[in-house]
């Protein structure tokens, strides 16, 4: 049975999430997620099959714990890509948050999302579904694994995680 | 939110292509001027004169493996469908139904005895016969309709080389291993890495950049751009080590990426050219413990090759394919106008890796090579800041052309020599150097196509 108050808990972290990419809150960001975290955006493998094994098959991030991310963070605040300047701005938009499965100190959490990406006087929009991962630790709710469903995966521009 | 292909009307009467090159060597000039990137009477030539008149690739043979498999690309402009046939033989058609021109097939890639059009049924096989059409019996047809195939049309001609497919539109193109030539050295290169070949792995990147695809294929061959254009990824592989500690177990990162790493180049015939590193840490490339096997299968000179140079490879004017340091990539590449570019990238694997090796394989390319990467990323932004930047039309030439022309040689220099092939250029220095004369092979192909285009349309009275 999933609280209401869990629900709430649930949908302040994802949102919490979101908030902190688009204003660029990096460091908040990175305390979300736990040590061993999983980033993972597969690609498609064909028009109907989203990849189901990041062994197998390409993906758009597959990256393996905090430091990999903050990596990820590092390039984009070093101001040293020529992609990233200036940096971006992003706008998500997250709706259909439900709980899709709860146990003791382990969250399940669904949603839809919507990026803007607003760079160089053009607009990109990305779209697609989140699964959360959120597990309880010491008394807060982190992000232990985030798969990134991206819809529209024909691309008009790079993307970076902070786009999807 | 990209500008739709532009289209322009052709240049009516001979261009005069001879402008956009200035192929000077013997005074120690060669130049490219900005027009070929962003003259939009150019972009219909090219279609014409190069993509459509010459060999293009088409696809991996892994990507159409069994008999019924099919794969849809293009030619330039033109939708292809290619499939193999119930006996296994590969086909390539126009994929467009000879009834009234919809798509025959809107799938990118499958397994199908038959391909059905969505509009009125008209059936064909995979050996793109005309095997069903709707209510032929009540159809009323004249007997001078029904004298008429209605099979698909096939592309004139279709080759491969060791699994690498290519095509054309034009019949009369010159054979496809005297079009390769030397590099096919290069492919052998690429495919001999493993006992059971290579493949594609699965899984879409796919994407448009907002340049002209000249960009795309001077970048693949670009040694200059590396330690700037990357430095972030340069600055986020230092962290990680520093993070490893003493627990790093890799490459000298200053040694890969130090302005001493020896460098090369070739520019070969028909446009093809190949860029060079002397990998300093071949002992942590996943094929190094094979290195036995492998000299005794290919012999030293090209398991030296095959090892201790990483080798990034542009088969003009479509296909480019990375094996460097660790990882290959394999780069497809359409132009859709002027100033905007379809790329198709995919992660090009030994047959049968073991998983491990796999895993590690895919975790760099994601990391480096692929469109969400910290790489990959960086040169697209090149590329539409250059794009951009070329609009400046007051400003004629290039001057990106013209490093390592002095200690350049025509022929083949030692390195030509340790593979026995003949290149038009050759050319060693460090990666301070950073050779651009092998681009000239680009722009010397680029040149010949477009006048040797223009002069069978001139031939056939299509020029006013």
């Amino acid at each position: 049975m999933v609280t209401p108050d869990l629900h709430m808990a649930a949908a302040a972290v994802v949102f919490r999430e979101a908030d902190c990419l688009d204003r660029w809150r990096w460091q908040d960001w990175l305390d979300l997620y736990t040590d061993d975290c999983v980033f993972w955006c597969p690609a498609w493998v064909d028009e109907e099959t989203l990849g189901d094994d990041p062994d197998r098959y390409v993906s758009f991030f597959y990256l393996a714990g905090r430091a990999a991310l903050g990596d990820r963070v590092y390039r984009v605040e070093s101001g040293l890509t020529p992609f990233v300047t200036p940096l971006p701005r992003t706008c998500h938009v997250i709706s259909n948050l439900h709980v899709t499965a709860a146990d003791d100190g382990r969250l399940e959490v669904s949603s839809h999302w919507q990026t803007s990406t607003y760079h160089r006087r053009v607009t990109a929009q990305l779209f697609g579904f989140y699964d959360h991962t959120l597990v309880e630790d010491d008394g807060r709710w982190r992000i232990a694994r985030k798969k990134i469903t991206l819809l529209n995966d024909h691309l008009d521009l790079p993307i970076d995680f902070n786009q999807v | 939110m990209n500008n739709p292909a532009q289209r322009p009307v052709a240049a009516a009467g001979a261009v005069d292509f001879d402008r956009y090159i200035d192929d000077r060597i013997e005074e120690g000039v060669f130049a490219v001027h900005r027009d070929i990137f962003r003259d939009e009477s150019l972009f219909e030539l090219e279609m014409k004169y190069i993509f459509e008149s010459n060999w293009v690739f088409l696809c991996h043979a892994s990507q159409v493996a069994a008999p019924h498999d099919f794969y849809t690309t293009h030619i330039g402009r033109q939708p292809v469908l290619v499939t193999r046939n119930g006996a296994g033989e590969l086909k390539a058609f126009l994929n467009t139904c000879t009834h009234k021109g919809s798509l025959v097939c809107l799938t990118r890639a499958g397994n199908r005895k038959f391909h059905s059009c969505t509009y009125h049924g008209w059936t064909f096989d995979s050996a793109g016969r005309c095997v069903s059409i709707k209510d032929h019996a009540e159809a009323a047809y004249t007997p001078a309709f029904e004298a008429n195939g209605h099979d698909l049309q096939a592309v004139p001609k279709l080759g491969g080389y060791r699994g690498w497919i290519f095509a054309s539109l034009n019949p009369d193109v010159v054979p496809l291993e005297q079009h390769l030539g030397d590099a096919r050295v290069f492919i052998d290169l690429l495919v001999e890495q493993a006992p059971d070949g290579m493949e594609l792995v699965r899984g879409n990147a796919s994407y448009t950049f907002p340049g002209n695809w000249k960009l795309q294929v001077e970048n693949c061959l670009d040694g200059y751009h590396l330690n700037i254009a990357h430095k972030g990824f340069i600055e986020i592989t230092r962290r990680r080590i520093a993070r490893a500690g003493a627990a790093y177990k890799g490459p000298d990162i200053e040694a890969m990426f130090g302005e001493n790493l020896k460098t090369g180049s070739f520019g070969l015939k028909n446009g093809h050219a190949l860029f060079f590193t002397e990998n300093p840490a071949p002992e942590f490339r996943p094929l190094w413990s094979q290195r036995e096997q492998l000299a005794a299968r290919l012999g030293a000179g090209r398991a030296k090759w095959l090892l201790q140079y990483g080798r990034n490879l542009t088969i003009f004017p479509n296909v480019q394919c990375t094996d460097n340091a660790v990882i290959g990539q394999f780069r497809v590449l359409r132009p859709l106008g002027t100033a905007l570019t379809e790329m198709e990238i995919y992660c090009w694997v030994p047959v049968g890796e073991p998983p491990a090796a796999r895993r590690q394989r895919l975790r760099q390319y994601e990391d480096f090579f692929n469109i969400s990467s910290t790489g990959t990323p960086d040169d697209v932004g090149a590329y539409r800041n250059c794009q951009e930047g070329l609009q400046a039309r007051a400003v004629d030439w290039l001057h990106g052309h013209g490093r390592g022309l002095k200690s350049m040689v025509r022929g083949a220099n030692d390195y030509a020599r340790e593979l026995g092939i003949e290149p038009e250029t050759s050319s060693a220095g460090p990666l301070n150097m950073s050779d651009e004369t092998l681009f000239h092979a680009n722009y010397r192909q680029w040149l010949r196509l477009m006048k040797e285009g223009q002069r069978r349309a001139r031939d056939a009275g299509e020029l006013g």
